[in-house]
């Protein structure tokens, strides 16, 4: 019986040994037959679940964010990251915690390097420099890419290309997966262009710069101003639409998220509906990529007065 | 024949200061060839090996060896700087892997080297405590540099400036230790490993400070509207980043333009290394690609040519040395003419007088012998250490 407790307690230690020795390499590579693949937002993400499926452990660490383009990576979470085989990121100044941190760059691939060309302006930003001949601090682009449907197509596309240059034995899968997908994406493109061409007769404004490649896929445009959804409008706030609507005849406001019922009511007062177009940069809440799109278009007929 | 090893042996320890000084000689004589060729077989072995385990170093025009040595052993190089832009160019061409390496920078006397965490991998080095940095302002030390500044996980170490005269010139950044290596003995034991990026915030070229665009302070700005500011020198840099301040860090001007003293690159195969040096030797002439192992080799032939001189020199030296040891003992038996007519009196025969003399040279030499294989021990286990602190 002593002889049985003293194997026991030896096996024990041995199994705990092993798992402390386990925690403390740093640098072994992540566990698991399935390739790891991170991404930095919900786009990203939606492609990479679509393309590849079952097929790789795909993770996001930003999901907790409703806008991940403000997501600051803690050290330890980098550390992970970096035992990762694949790292898809949007690029386009949207991940603007990438320059601080020690990442494998033949990892990391950029969706949108391919369309580099296409990038929007950010709008403007402020800069600074350093004394009068100080090089000035650059200024970014905008990021929200995947709202032109054409371009989330083109992501989609390096997505798989990616994905298929990590797991070659299934490029028949992502490419079938692709296909289905970047026909969805360009189906919708063609939808949200035939709701907004010849009708850009509305004037709106966008409660957050974050737009800008939904106004030039599709012809829609507005102003852009820095409110929060759940902000009750101040008296600055409400004095600043009204100058809007006064000099551009403003009807609408575009909000990201679903705004503060006293927001609404306060801009009905003024004649200004709200609507709500989400830019689907974080993790949507019972709905998916593709639903979320199809919503912002149901809401953008809203505002054209389409009726199906 | 033990009568006359015992006399041998008593004579030797009657003049035990005598014979002292000619064991130490003739051991030194016959120990310093044997060092030689000893140092510079290891140390010859030391620089090939490290020299081989990297297959390209790329490098602004100028001198192979000096791009060489300062790559592999972390010297600042005297050549000029190259852009990052000539690294994303590699990624982008994709026949090698490129790991930058900037090595401008010191903390005391350990040297930094900016570069990726695939420097790691490319030396297969392990980690003995921590993990490998993974933000800016982290940083990973070789086992000889942890004891030298006396560091441990989570302490920190502070970069020095560039040089006397260059006190606003660089940075004095405080960074985290994040990780330790264990020992290499190579040159990757002496220094401070972080990302390249934390080096261009030590020159200065990325910085945090204070949100010019909320600031009112007019001693801060020189001029300031709605999109631009201009800041004064009263603005102060972060000297350590931390969580709190790490988003306020940005870089001025295009990060492509900024330095790189050398670049590693890990080519796929053979065919993607001969295009890569057939491209850098026709087409791009603003920097060179050297392969380490042949400008090693041609070091090396140098180094083994004076090798052979010098040997040269310590043999003939020790021959001279063998020639006076030798008139030194003719001299003695002159000078012990008395002792030698005791022992013929005494009734010893001119055999054994010359056996006894004959031993007591002969125990001379097996005490060099025996002092010298005491030396060559010592450096066996002790002198690779020595080998190392030299050639860094």
């Amino acid at each position: 019986m002593k002889t049985l407790i003293k194997w026991l307690a030896f096996s024990l230690l041995l199994v705990g040994s092993c798992k402390s020795e386990k925690k403390s390499d740093p640098t072994s590579i992540v566990s698991g037959e399935k390739p790891v693949v991170y991404v930095s937002n919900y786009p990203i993400y939606f492609f990479a679940s679509e393309i590849a499926g079952e097929n790789i452990e795909l993770r996001f660490p930003a999901a907790e964010l409703s806008d991940p383009s403000v997501w600051n990576p803690v050290a330890d979470t980098i550390a992970q990251m970096q035992s990762a085989d694949l790292i898809l990121v949007n690029g386009a100044s949207f991940e603007s915690w990438l320059m601080n941190v020690s990442l494998p760059q033949q990892a990391v691939v950029n969706t949108s390097q391919e369309f580099s060309e296409r990038l929007l302006s950010g709008g403007k930003t402020f800069t600074h420099s350093h004394g009068d001949e100080g090089e000035h601090q650059h200024e970014g682009t905008a990021f929200t890419t995947w709202l032109n449907l054409e371009l989330a197509a083109k992501q989609a596309e390096s997505v798989k290309e990616a994905l298929t240059r990590l797991h070659p034995e299934k490029k028949s899968v992502f490419e079938e997966n692709y296909r289905k997908l970047a026909g969805d994406l360009m189906q919708l493109h063609k939808e949200f262009q035939h709701t907004v061409a010849g009708k850009n007769d509305k004037t709106m404004v966008f409660s957050h710069p974050v737009y800008q490649y939904l106004e030039d896929a599709y012809g829609i445009q507005g102003k852009s101003l820095h409110w929060e959804p759940d902000t009750p409008l101040d008296h600055d706030m409400l004095h600043e639409i009204g100058h809007l609507q006064k000099d551009h005849r403003i009807e609408y406001v575009i909000w990201e998220g679903e705004p503060l019922a006293e927001n609404v009511e306060k801009l009905k007062k003024m004649g200004i509906q709200s609507v709500v177009i989400t830019p689907m940069g974080g993790a949507a809440d019972q709905t998916n990529f593709m639903e979320g799109m199809r919503k912002n278009l149901e809401a953008l007929k809203e505002v054209y007065g389409i009726r199906e | 024949m033990n009568d006359s090893l015992y006399l041998a042996w008593n004579y030797l320890k009657y003049h035990w200061r005598k014979t002292c000084l000619l064991v130490l000689a003739i051991s030194l004589v016959i120990f310093i060839p044997f060092a030689l060729n000893y140092f510079t077989s290891k140390g010859s072995e030391r620089m090939r090996i490290r020299a081989g385990s990297t297959p390209l170093l790329i490098g602004s025009e100028g001198s192979a060896t000096d791009l060489c040595l300062s790559s592999l052993y972390f010297r600042k190089p005297d050549l000029p700087a190259l852009p990052y832009s000539k690294v994303l160019e590699l990624e982008k061409e994709g026949l090698a892997h490129p790991i930058p390496m900037n090595l401008e920078y010191r903390v005391k006397e350990q040297p930094i080297v900016g570069t990726s965490n695939d420097y790691f991998t490319m030396r297969n080095t392990e980690f003995a405590l921590g993990r490998p940095m993974a933000i800016i302002g982290e940083c990973v030390l070789g086992a000889e540099a942890a004891d030298k500044l006396k560091v441990n996980i989570g302490d920190a170490v502070i970069s020095s400036p560039a040089g006397a005269f260059d006190v606003a010139g660089s940075f004095p950044l405080k960074m985290t230790v994040t990780g330790i290596l264990k020992p290499t003995n190579t040159a990757d034991d002496e220094a401070v490993f972080t990302d390249l990026k934390t080096t261009w915030v030590i020159s200065g070229k990325a910085h945090g400070h204070d949100d010019l665009a909320t600031s009112g302070s007019d001693s801060l700005l020189l001029s300031k509207n709605d999109s631009v500011a201009i800041a004064s020198k009263a603005v102060l840099s972060y000297t350590e980043i931390t969580p709190a301040n790490i988003n306020s860090f940005h870089f001025h001007g295009n990060p492509d333009d900024y330095p790189v003293s050398a670049i590693i690159a890990l080519p796929l195969d053979k065919k993607s290394e001969l295009m890569l040096r057939g491209r850098f030797e026709t087409e791009d002439r603003s920097a060179q690609v050297i392969v380490p192992s042949e400008v090693m080799e041609r070091l090396l032939e140098t180094v083994v040519s004076v090798k052979e001189i010098i040997t040269l020199a310590a043999i003939s030296i020790g021959l001279a040395t063998l020639v006076i040891t030798l008139m030194v003992f003719a001299l003695s038996v002159r000078l012990r003419k008395k002792e030698i007519k005791t022992l013929k009196d005494i009734g010893a025969a001119p055999g054994r007088i010359k056996s006894v003399l004959s031993l007591e040279v002969l125990l001379v030499f097996t005490l060099s012998f025996g002092l010298t294989a005491v030396y060559l021990l010592l450096i066996n286990n002790f002198g690779l250490r020595l080998l190392e602190n030299f050639i860094q």
